[in-house]
């Protein structure tokens, strides 16, 4: 008995473009479940199918492709995502890999290549361009690094250090914070120059971008 | 140092005058004279552009298992082989 068909929902902006892909996964053998070119319908329709294979283009619209994976690795359901983009980038391979992608590949090649992508993230293989694996490894080890040393320099701050970040981070001035803390103006800029000598940052800004880069708030919110 | 014991915190380091080589494809550690001495797969090649002497196997780990989403375990195990492999072929220290 031969195999079923891999499952595939494509999502491709460019009108003749997802055409072109959705008529070559089937003359390749894929069961195109859906084929549509936005990233909100993209993720109504894994719902509404639950594909085996997203494949994702990363210039999506109204959602770029590693946001709507994102939002389809959040519906319960085992579906593969690729992502495929007409200018592979370091920083559009992050982002895919943050987004959880299960692949990512240079749209520009073979049809041959998408097809051969699709089996493999079937398959449960990782597929990620051979020479962007060192850069991707290098850039999130460095991440790594990054997050490590932000938790340690934000460990360093009191309960009520933290409470200033966390409201530097939604976004309020001094007199709000002081009004939300019911402590003087003068309190609280002397509580934000004691967080930036901690954080070793030089702004209000840079303070709450760390704490908002790397969860900050909400990773310490339990601790006493 | 034997790289199947490896710890987490211990660095690789290329071995002083190799280098890597990339053609059509395929990577080649090379002596100093540009004798091809090892070939690597894209995986193995990425691994040895890390071996700095500063990232240490952890952080190694911990990035394979995020791309190539593999289980911790496996991710260390595979590693460790390949760092075992090029160790005895003098082409990584500790």
């Amino acid at each position: 008995m031969a195999a079923a068909p891999i499952r595939v929902l494509l999502a491709e902006s460019d009108a003749l473009l997802r055409a072109a892909f959705r008529a070559g996964l089937e003359d390749h053998g894929f069961d195109v479940v859906a084929s549509v070119g936005r990233s909100d319908d993209a993720v109504l329709e894994v719902e509404r199918q639950a594909p085996d294979v997203a494949v994702l283009s990363a210039e999506l619209v109204p959602t770029d492709g590693a946001r709507t994976c994102a939002g389809i690795k959040s519906v319960d359901l085992p579906v593969r995502v690729l992502v495929i983009s007409e200018h592979p980038d370091q920083e559009l391979l992050l982002a895919a890999v943050d987004a959880g992608a299960d692949g990512y590949l240079d749209r520009s090649g073979p049809l041959e290549a998408l097809a051969s992508a699709i089996h493999r993230v079937y398959a449960g293989e990782a597929c990620i361009p051979s020479e962007m694996l060192g850069v991707l490894l290098r850039r999130l080890i460095q991440r790594g690094r990054d997050e490590d040393s932000a938790v340690n320099r934000y460990s360093r701050l009191s309960r009520r250090e933290k409470e200033v970040v966390a409201l530097l981070a939604s976004g309020m001035d001094n007199a709000a914070i002081a009004e939300k803390l019911v402590v003087s103006r003068h309190t609280v800029r002397t509580h934000v120059q004691n967080v930036l000598e901690k954080l070793e940052v030089r702004s209000r800004v840079e303070a709450a971008n760390l704490a908002i880069d790397f969860n900050l708030v909400e990773r310490f919110s339990g601790e006493p | 140092m034997n790289a199947h014991h490896a710890r987490g915190h211990q660095a690789p380091r290329q071995g002083p005058g190799i280098t890597m080589l990339r053609q059509g494809g395929e990577s080649v550690l090379c002596d100093g004279d540009g004798r091809p001495l090892y070939s690597l797969n894209a995986t193995a090649a990425a691994l040895w552009e890390l071996c700095d002497g500063e990232t240490t196997v952890d952080e190694i780990v911990e990035a394979v298992c995020l791309v190539c989403k593999v289980e911790r375990e496996q991710a260390r195990a595979d590693l460790t082989r390949t760092l075992s492999d090029l160790s005895r072929s003098n082409l990584i220290e500790w």
